[in-house]
């Protein structure tokens, strides 16, 4: 499973201590997949004193924390949105709005963040995966969800199932919740 | 070669494009969204040629747009239930697909998630 990169800017409590503790990896790794330095000037915040791993979204007291996971998936359908057709040199269909849509939706309220790829075939492809082989994968599409869990990595149980209507990101949800236990 | 017929022994093979960077994810592992699309899987057939030059044929033709390769048999394509054929064409007597099934062209994301677990990065 992927493990979000939580940015926590503390306006009240400077520490430069606890930017000293940071390493220049993980400063490099957050630098290029968020935009901190405009976020902070967004935020009408003046520095930012940590960031630190995590796997929830919590705002504590002074604390704003940002999902950095979640906005570099939302980044990516952000991108995806521009897509022209063909715009995977094999007649990928361009994206509608709808279908965008409904990804930042899905991305924006389920409880962790997945790996998320465009397919070619106007869907969005969302993968779990645990360190025991587990794997819950889904297809969004603008019409239908399709959940595939394959315990353990064993192909020969894996269970698929179909959503469709307005339950699905509520059927989203409870199947991430109930894959992470 | 037979130009009909793929054996279960004969290696195919997929390029990733610059268009399509997500068919890998940080670590290089291939994402079954390599697999997903609406015309099934472009594959290239390896037609009894080694692999170094079936990798510069791929190369040229996608003019330095390739940004990984990945392998899998046809064996293997049809153990995860999927369909190869043979669609050589006056362009390119090697060309092939792989399938949903005989009857569906889209690969599901069942299968696409056993032959991205399945395939092998080449390059």
């Amino acid at each position: 499973m992927s493990k979000n990169v939580n940015v926590v800017i503390d306006t009240k409590r400077p520490n430069v201590f606890k930017v000293a503790r940071l390493t220049t990896l993980l400063v490099a790794t957050v630098a290029t997949i968020m935009p901190v330095n405009t976020y902070a000037q967004e935020s009408n915040i003046e520095q930012i004193h940590y960031i630190r791993y995590s796997n929830e979204n919590c705002i504590k007291g002074n604390e704003i924390v940002v999902d950095a996971m979640q906005q570099k998936n939302l980044r990516k359908i952000d991108l995806m949105a521009e897509f022209d057709e063909n715009w995977n040199g094999n007649g990928g269909r361009a994206f509608t709005a709808e279908a965008i849509s409904r990804f930042r939706e899905v991305i924006k309220n389920v409880p962790t963040q997945p790996k998320i790829a465009p397919t070619g075939r106007n869907s969005l492809y969302m993968e779990y995966r645990k360190t025991d082989g587990s794997i819950l994968a889904f297809e969004v599409t603008v019409t239908r969800v399709e959940m595939v869990n394959v315990p353990q990595g064993q192909y020969n149980k894996a269970t698929v199932k179909q959503f469709e209507g307005d339950s699905y990101l509520e059927n989203i949800i409870n199947g991430v919740v109930e894959f992470n236990g | 070669m037979d130009k009909k017929v793929i054996e279960d022994s004969e290696v195919l093979y997929r390029a990733a494009l610059t268009t399509m960077p997500d068919s890998f994810d940080e670590d290089g592992e291939t994402l079954p969204a390599l697999f997903m699309d609406d015309k099934g899987a472009s594959v290239e057939r390896d037609g009894e040629r080694d692999e170094q030059t079936i990798l510069e044929v791929l190369k040229n033709k996608f003019f330095g747009k390739i940004i990984g390769v990945v392998k899998i048999t046809a064996g293997e394509c049809r153990d995860c239930e999927t369909y190869p054929i043979a669609t050589h064409n006056f362009r390119n007597q090697y060309h092939a697909e792989v399938h949903g099934s005989p009857t569906q062209i889209e690969i599901n994301t069942l299968k696409a998630l056993q032959l991205a677990d399945a395939c092998i990065r080449v390059l």
